[in-house]
């Protein structure tokens, strides 16, 4: 079974997390055309990739950097305004 | 005496069965001449001489020369089913035969080997109805036009319903489905159990079945042979397919294409199609376009062989699992994709473990059956379940993608509009609404409802 070695709640079943999909940088309110195209459109080749992870029995989000040519977790963190009181 | 006689054999990668493709040109088998491609008559005289004929010969299905030329009117890449049909109709209806199939690996060995084939119409948005009904209608008549036994078994399809909401989707489906001509209809429990006498109408009480939505013309096909198939007819053409030989590049000059890089040198030409399904994103970032397709793995796994009891293709959205029954008698199982993003045909026993919970639900009986194969597919998804198709940005660059886990179904019709769509640079109108352009606009199709179980 995989692993998140999450360093919040500790070594918990990937099974555990939901993946949101890549953490969207800088996207603008007053640009939907921009935003749009970034919601829709990427670099979607195998690659080292930020995303947001929800962990559904603590309801907390996290930033996971993955790549995506072999599933390996480089990178789990709290994410900011998560609820999470870890994260300032 | 003759000669030494080579006989190839293709397996497939996911089931398992071998099937004698040739033997080596000129070659005297029991005092005959057997000519490369010669076409031996109908298949039921054939399938009469095999019954006397101990060798069982066979012409090769299709050639592949030493080495590409220099320049094609159209290079495609991918010999997965979509490309090889659309080689095929480029070659049959528009008379282009300069075509070149280009495959990294083996014919057939992307998601056209590795699908649970099942093939079916009732969709949920128009626009996707009425292709896929041109496709089951082109898939009906194809065996003959290929003259290619494709084990086309007609089954009907159960979506079953569990809860009120898959009730209505199934409703509005058959709706939709019946304004097109298409037969659907909204069935009670109990013509489930009449079709299958083996579910557990209840699931052990947890999640009961309400109803379904019953479509006669649900089949599984054999997908290899569709693939094998359509390459045949294609290299009868002139159509040169060219196995284990990758694109490395597209070469792009004031915004058209001129040629394509391979392992096997450049090659001129003013237009290539993609067709490539697990592979769509390396294909775009070659010609500098962004991606509207993410790459999830879909996994899919047999039982061993039983008795045949399952005449039907039984699905749950619910459940989110779908079975039938092969004619060799093993169960060939599926589910929704992966949870995330992957670039990799690895399977998992979290996949299994899933799979076989939801489906003792249905079929307690099941729990002592050996599963005895799991393998993945790498599926190109869209946000809205729906396909990418036609031109795109890029002039001379043509797109068939978006076939996420739903794609073998619409080999025929994909082969038939991408030809239109190559020979006469216009999108051919069934695919019209099916350009990536549309994620920019917001006029997503809404196809997840009659898709989102991976088949
Ligand atoms: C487990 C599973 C179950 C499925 N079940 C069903 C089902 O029941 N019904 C249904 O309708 N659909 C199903 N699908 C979806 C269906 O299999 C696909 O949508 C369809 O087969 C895609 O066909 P294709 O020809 O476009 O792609 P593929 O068959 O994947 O062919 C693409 C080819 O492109 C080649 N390629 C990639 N990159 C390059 C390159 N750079 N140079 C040269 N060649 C390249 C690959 O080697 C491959 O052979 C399923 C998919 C999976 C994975």
């Amino acid at each position: 079974m995989k692993i998140f070695d999450c360093p919040v709640l500790g070594p918990r079943p990937a099974s555990e997390f939901l993946c949101a999909g890549s953490a969207i940088p800088g996207m603008q309110n007053d640009d939907l055309a921009g935003a749009r195209h970034a919601v829709y459109f990427g670099d979607a080749t195998a690659k080292v990739k930020r995303e947001w992870w929800f962990h559904r029995a603590s309801q907390l989000w996290f930033i996971v950097s993955r790549d995506t040519a072999t599933d390996a977790v480089l990178d789990i963190g709290p994410a900011a305004g998560s609820g999470d009181p870890h994260v300032a | 005496m003759p000669g030494p006689r080579r006989v190839d054999h293709v397996t497939c990668s996911v089931c398992r069965v071998t099937t004698r493709t040739s033997v080596q040109p000129g070659v005297r088998v029991r005092g005959r001449r057997w000519a490369t491609n010669k076409i031996d008559g109908p298949m039921f005289l054939r399938l009469l001489k095999y019954a006397l004929n101990r060798d069982h010969a066979e012409p090769r299905w299709f050639n592949t020369p030493a080495a590409p030329q220099d320049r094609y009117d159209v290079v495609i890449v991918g010999a997965g089913g979509h490309g090889l049909a659309a080689a095929y109709y480029l070659a049959q209806r528009h008379g282009i035969r300069r075509v070149a199939v280009f495959d990294k690996g083996y014919l057939g060995g992307g998601n056209t080997g590795r699908n649970t084939t099942i093939v079916r119409s009732n969709y949920l948005t128009p626009e996707g109805v009425k292709f896929y009904d041109r496709s089951v209608r082109l898939f009906e008549g194809l065996a003959e036009e290929l003259d290619t036994n494709l084990f086309y078994s007609n089954r009907g399809h159960f979506t079953l319903a569990h809860t009120e909401a898959t009730l209505r989707t199934a409703r509005w489906r058959a709706e939709v489905n019946r304004h097109y001509g298409i037969e659907s209809t909204l069935v009670g429990p109990e013509a489930v159990k009449d079709a299958c006498p083996w579910i557990d109408l209840e699931c052990g009480g947890k999640h009961p079945i309400m109803g379904a939505l019953y479509h006669a013309p649900g089949s599984i096909v054999r997908h290899d042979a569709v693939a094998w198939g359509y390459a045949r007819g294609a290299s009868r053409l002139g159509v040169e397919i060219f196995q284990n030989t990758p694109v490395t590049g597209i070469e792009v000059k004031a915004g058209r294409v001129t040629g394509v890089q391979t392992a096997a040198g450049l090659i001129r030409t003013e237009r290539v199609l993609s067709a490539v399904a697990g592979s769509t994103p390396t294909l775009l970032k070659m010609v500098g376009l962004d991606s509207p397709v993410d790459i999830v793995p879909l996994q899919a796994c047999v039982t061993e062989p039983m008795k045949p009891w399952l005449d039907t293709i039984i699905v749950s959205g619910s459940l989110h699992v779908y079975v039938s029954q092969t004619a060799r008698g093993e169960l060939v199982m599926g589910a929704a994709v992966d949870p995330a993003e992957l670039h990799s045909t690895r399977s998992s026993l979290e996949f299994v473990t899933g799979l076989a919970d939801q489906i003792l639900d249905l079929f307690p009986f099941l729990a002592k059956v050996r599963i005895n194969r799991q393998w993945a597919g790498m599926a190109d998804m869209t946000p809205d379940f729906a396909p990418v198709m036609g031109k795109t940005a890029v002039k001379g660059f043509y797109l068939d993608a978006g076939w996420g886990t739903w794609g073998f179904k619409a080999t025929p019709v994909c082969g038939e509009t991408m030809a239109h769509t190559l020979a006469h640079d216009e999108n051919h109108p069934l695919i019209s609404a099916f350009g990536m352009e549309r994620f920019e606009r917001m006029h997503m199709l809404g196809e997840k409802g009659a898709a989102a179980v991976g088949h």
